[in-house]
């Protein structure tokens, strides 16, 4: 079983002047378990940061990260705001590069390009695909190293509505049929009600302002009513957090 | 009532003929190009003082070949020439990737490399002579630092223009280095890498030719020299053709190159 334990977490950035701002303040918080957790928050509040200190590509002022499956180091997807495909390779090479050509690795990759409805583009460049399909390319790689803990920053916020709901959609039929843990930021409650078990908000200044429990029978759409409902609630808390940020 | 009639939309032409059509053009350019610089050449013999005919120069270049002349010093000098060229980008390769991703590699080498690149052919052709007498040194060594200085800046400035967020991707997925360099800083500054070998390789063969002409009894900067002090412009002037002969090709085999290695930007 999979599992994230963030400890104490600090982050601090510095700038030329020497002054410091906190953005992340003593973030206490595990995720264990083929749990589907979105993290929603202000602007400046620290979401993304989380995200790359979890991922290891941002480094960390104080508190720890541990990312296991089992006994060992988890293996960790990552879905981006933007696809950051390589423009030089085809969608084959791409997810084949994420996956350093270990064994079966194409097999892996035609099943989840399938999966994205996106098979038949295998063979072409990035630049010969829409937005929208680069993103789901990006859905496709990740999901492609049969990553123990996927995390994904904002993957839907660059897109048009249509193609952002379509998006979601396949995102919960890969979760449903793959079962990863999952870290999920996004700024769209919408998005978090929809897709999530547990929604932690942040507060601005980087600490968790509440968690949400979200059991709500899958697959969901926004337009069930108990959807609705809890989307409505959440999204009412979220605007007092937002006005008291002003 | 108006009617109006839709016109059939106009099928794209097949691949076939878009190819040749392609063909075509480069053959005219190609050929434009030829009798342009033949029509310069023709007027200077005109108007000009002492400027070999083309017959004249053509007819010394088929005695050298004929007395193997030709080929004998155009291969050592291609030797050579290899040999240096060949150093100067892996050496430059090297630097200029080190200079791309470390702060420290490029303030240590940035300076030096302006020095290096603000230095004439002339004067590093003369330089070697003086280190290292008459020898194949002097000249593998000229085209190897007359090269090394384009090849380490345009592979540094490539490198360097790699967005961060490609590399950030990379590190998330957890990729090796090799693989990182295979699949990403490789074909980031593979169009830069030809312009790189085109600038070094001008750079180069000109440095070559001086270093024969100065530090060496073989190659073409040898034999145009040779004619040059027997007073025969003809002569000199057939080896001057061979030296704009070999960038022209040099230049045509990088253009086809450049464009296998960024068919992805026309994708």
């Amino acid at each position: 079983m999979a599992s994230i334990v963030i400890d104490g977490l600090v982050k601090t950035y510095h700038d030329t002047r020497g002054n410091q701002t906190r953005v992340l303040d003593g973030i206490d918080l595990t995720i264990s378990g083929d749990q589907f957790v979105s993290i929603v928050g202000p602007s400046g509040s620290g979401k993304s940061t989380l995200l790359n200190i979890v991922a290891g590509i941002e480094s960390r002022s104080g508190g720890s990260v541990t990312l296991t499956e089992g006994e060992r180091k988890a293996k960790v997807g990552y879905v981006f705001q933007d696809p950051r495909l390589l423009p030089w390779r085809t969608v084959m090479q791409n997810l084949g590069f994420v996956q350093q050509q270990r064994s079966g690795w194409e097999e892996r990759a035609l099943h989840y390009l399938d999966l994205v409805g996106l098979a038949h583009v295998a063979d072409r460049f990035p630049s010969q695909l829409s937005g929208g399909q680069q993103q789901r390319i990006g859905i496709a790689r990740a999901f492609a190293v049969e990553p123990d803990i996927l995390l994904m920053d904002e993957p839907f916020s660059h897109l048009d509505a249509m193609t952002s709901r379509n998006l979601r959609e396949h995102l919960e039929r890969i979760w449903l049929e793959s079962k990863r843990t999952v870290m999920f930021v996004t700024h769209d409650v919408t998005e978090a009600v929809q897709l999530s078990d547990r929604i932690i908000v942040l507060a601005p200044g980087g600490r968790i302002h509440e968690t949400i429990d979200v059991d709500l029978p899958r697959p969901r759409r926004a337009s069930d009513p108990d959807v609705a409902l809890l989307q409505a609630e959440v999204l009412a808390r979220f605007e007092t957090l937002e006005k008291a940020a002003a | 009532m108006t009617l109006i009639a839709s016109r059939p939309e106009k099928a794209a032409p097949p691949v076939w003929r878009r190819h040749s059509r392609s063909a075509l053009n480069s053959a005219a350019a190609w050929t434009a190009s030829v009798v342009t610089m033949l029509a310069v050449w023709q007027l200077a013999v005109v108007v000009g003082h002492r400027v070999p005919s083309m017959a004249d120069t053509f007819a010394r270049l088929g005695s050298e070949s004929a007395g193997g002349q030709l080929w004998a010093n155009l291969a050592v000098s291609m030797n050579r020439f290899l040999l240096g060229l060949a150093a100067a980008l892996l050496v430059g390769a090297a630097l200029g990737v080190a200079m791309g991703l470390s702060r420290m590699a490029d303030f240590a080498l940035t300076d030096l490399t302006m020095a290096a690149l603000a230095i004439p052919a002339v004067i590093w052709a003369l330089l070697t002579t003086m280190w290292f007498g008459f020898g194949w040194l002097t000249t593998v060594s000229t085209v190897f630092l007359c090269g090394l200085p384009f090849v380490v800046v345009n592979i540094a400035k490539a490198v360097r223009a790699i967005p961060a967020e490609t590399m950030l991707m990379a590190r998330a997925f957890g990729v090796g280095r090799i693989e990182v360099l295979r699949n990403i800083i490789a074909p980031a500054v593979a169009g830069s890498s030809i312009a790189a070998v085109r600038f070094a390789i001008m750079s180069a063969w000109n440095g070559l030719l001086l270093a024969e002409w100065f530090g060496a009894t073989s190659g073409v900067g040898w034999r145009a020299r040779y004619w040059y002090d027997a007073n025969q412009l003809d002569g000199f002037l057939a080896w001057v053709l061979l030296f704009i002969a070999f960038l022209i090709v040099a230049n045509q085999a990088l253009g086809f190159l450049e464009n296998r290695v960024t068919r992805w930007r026309r994708a």
